[in-house]
């Protein structure tokens, strides 16, 4: 579904990325596992064509979105949550869910509110209430109900279970494993590597920009080296 | 007193107007638009001339000097600025400063420098009243213009509150990544930002000329005014500049019965440097922690 090949991609001086060659497969959870700055999110906003690779492809669906705005991206089929969840403080719950559909022509934008709605219901009772007021743990929903209301075939998660209390990151976790189920694709980001291993396929390990280790999430999780360095045992 | 307050409201309405267009530039692009004065400039002499030359009525020449006002603003984000966008700041405000030093000087040598008047286009009555001890006397232009920016900020708000696009330029003003992470053109949203900007800038520009004389450097002081204007609503804020254009209107208007008119255009500026020690976020401006 999404190959990415050979790409490099810089901040100035800085080589984020180096030669990352990494796929996701259509109904997969793919993880990406690695220590802090190793550049996972440099990867998914590469993805999202937010950054650029000089070198090597992007495709999605055997087309090719190297190149491709952001919108036409999205347009696509891709939606990212990000790292911070960076909903629109100033606007209304329902206001971001609505935006989440901005690239969407058909008219069943309200029928999926109802849905995100269903699926978080602490949103539900809170869909008037300005974003920003919300708690960290509703506002992470809410970030992932904006993403999906673009109704993606993929969706980014960046960390979506960044400084949450344990009960919520449970919640998290269940409810990515519920729209898998739903049949999208995700390719996740954590540094929680335990729970992201735990819910997904496959995964890749990163370290300083490059693929180190790639494998079934089942072996990785067992895999000594990753022990020692991500699951601390 | 109340005298001076209706007096203030008409021209701290044109403030608002001035003010909105500036802080929704800023609030996506993150530019200090220093054209904005000169596309308030070219509204007022595209209302000057398309009623001196075609007598059209002031309704029509709201609407020409809109549409103008709304195209240079257009052509100056397509020509100056988009080009430099992902450049360094500094440049951006210097190409900002440069091209409005050049608007302003090549309407000088196409209109002349001199001031002009606007033509009555229709009768100016005085209205007065009696309330109880004190006599108002309300001039009708002030009424109309009252009205008319009262209109425009309805259809605005609309704009903002209603439409896909209108929430999200809000949006952009808060994150502009995001935004485009919905899908959302950011250059289309770029383009629509500096149209609705321009033609609320031009509708100042109108509004400003059926009460005072106009010439080719009237921007310049609106320009900054603006900017002040909207740092005391909290840049980025559309609720907050309207409030804080109607209130510098009757500050200013207050204030010259107390101090002379000399120093009216200074206190924009003593309330913005005011604002900016006293509470850098403006009246509206928001500030919510981070939440974990
Ligand atoms: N805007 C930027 N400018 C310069 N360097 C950057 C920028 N963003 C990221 N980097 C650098 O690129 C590298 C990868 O960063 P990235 O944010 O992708 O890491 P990450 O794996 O997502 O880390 P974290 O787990 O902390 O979110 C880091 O060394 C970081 O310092
Ligand atoms: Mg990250």
């Amino acid at each position: 579904m999404l190959e990415i090949n050979e790409i490099n991609v810089y901040y100035g001086h800085i080589h984020a990325i180096v030669n990352a060659t990494l796929h996701v497969d259509q109904g997969e959870i793919v993880t990406i596992i690695g220590a802090n700055g190793a550049g996972k999110t440099t990867i998914q906003k590469t993805i999202m064509g937010l950054l650029h690779s000089p070198t090597g492809g992007i495709t999605f669906e055997g087309e090719d979105i190297a190149n491709c705005p952001t919108a036409s991206i999205v347009g696509r089929g891709i939606a990212l949550v990000p790292e911070g969840r960076r909903i629109f403080p100033r606007l209304s719950v329902a206001d971001n869910l609505v935006l989440g559909a901005y690239s969407r022509k058909d008219k069943f934008v309200s029928q999926d509110m109802d849905k995100m709605y269903q699926l978080f219901p602490r949103l539900a009772e809170r869909r008037s209430q300005l974003a920003g007021t919300l708690s960290g743990g509703e506002q992470q929903m809410l970030a992932m109900g904006r993403g999906l209301m673009s109704r993606p075939k993929l969706l980014l998660l960046d960390e979506p279970s960044m400084g949450l209390a344990p009960v919520l990151v449970s919640q998290i976790f269940h409810t990515i494993t519920d729209i898998n189920r739903e049949g999208v694709t995700i390719l996740l980001v954590e540094q929680n590597a335990r729970r992201a291993l735990a819910i997904a396929n496959r995964g890749y390990v990163l370290e300083a920009g490059k693929v180190v280790l790639e494998g079934l999430a089942n072996e990785l999780a067992t895999n000594d080296d990753v022990q020692k360095a991500y699951l601390g045992e | 007193m109340l005298q001076q307050i209706i007096n203030g409201l008409a021209l701290g309405g044109v403030y608002a107007l001035i003010a909105i267009g500036w802080t929704v530039v800023f609030g996506i692009v993150g530019l200090i638009n220093w054209t904005h004065g000169e596309v308030f400039m070219i509204g007022a002499f595209a209302g000057y001339l398309v009623i001196t030359t075609y007598h059209v009525n002031f309704f029509v020449a709201l609407v020409v000097a809109m549409f103008f006002g709304g195209l240079v603003a257009y052509l100056i984000e397509r020509l100056a600025y988009r080009p430099l966008r992902t450049g360094p700041k500094l440049a951006l405000f210097i190409t900002a400063l440069g091209a409005s030093i050049f608007i302003r000087n090549l309407a000088a040598i196409i209109w002349e420098p001199q001031s002009r008047a606007y033509p009555a286009t229709f009768e100016a009555s005085v209205m007065t009243w009696q309330l109880g001890s004190t006599v108002l006397t309300i001039n009708t232009l002030q009424i109309m213009i009252f009205a008319v920016t009262l209109v425009i900020m309805a259809f605005l708000q609309w704009f903002i509150t209603r439409t896909m696009m209108g929430k999200a330029m809000l949006a952009a003003s808060q994150d502009l990544e995001a935004v485009s992470l919905m899908g959302v053109d950011v250059n289309h949203l770029i383009t629509i930002t500096f149209w609705v900007s321009g033609m609320l800038g031009g509708a100042a520009g109108v509004l400003v000329g059926v009460l005072y004389a106009i010439d080719p450097m009237m921007g310049a002081m609106a320009g900054l005014k603006g900017w002040a204007v909207a740092v005391l609503g909290g840049v980025g804020s559309i609720s907050g500049a309207m409030v804080a254009g109607l209130l510098l209107g009757v500050i200013e208007n207050i204030s010259t019965t107390f101090i002379s008119s000399g120093y009216r255009d200074a206190i924009a500026f003593v309330i913005m440097i005011a604002t900016l020690v006293i509470k850098p976020t403006g009246l509206m401006g928001f500030k919510f922690e981070d939440k974990v």
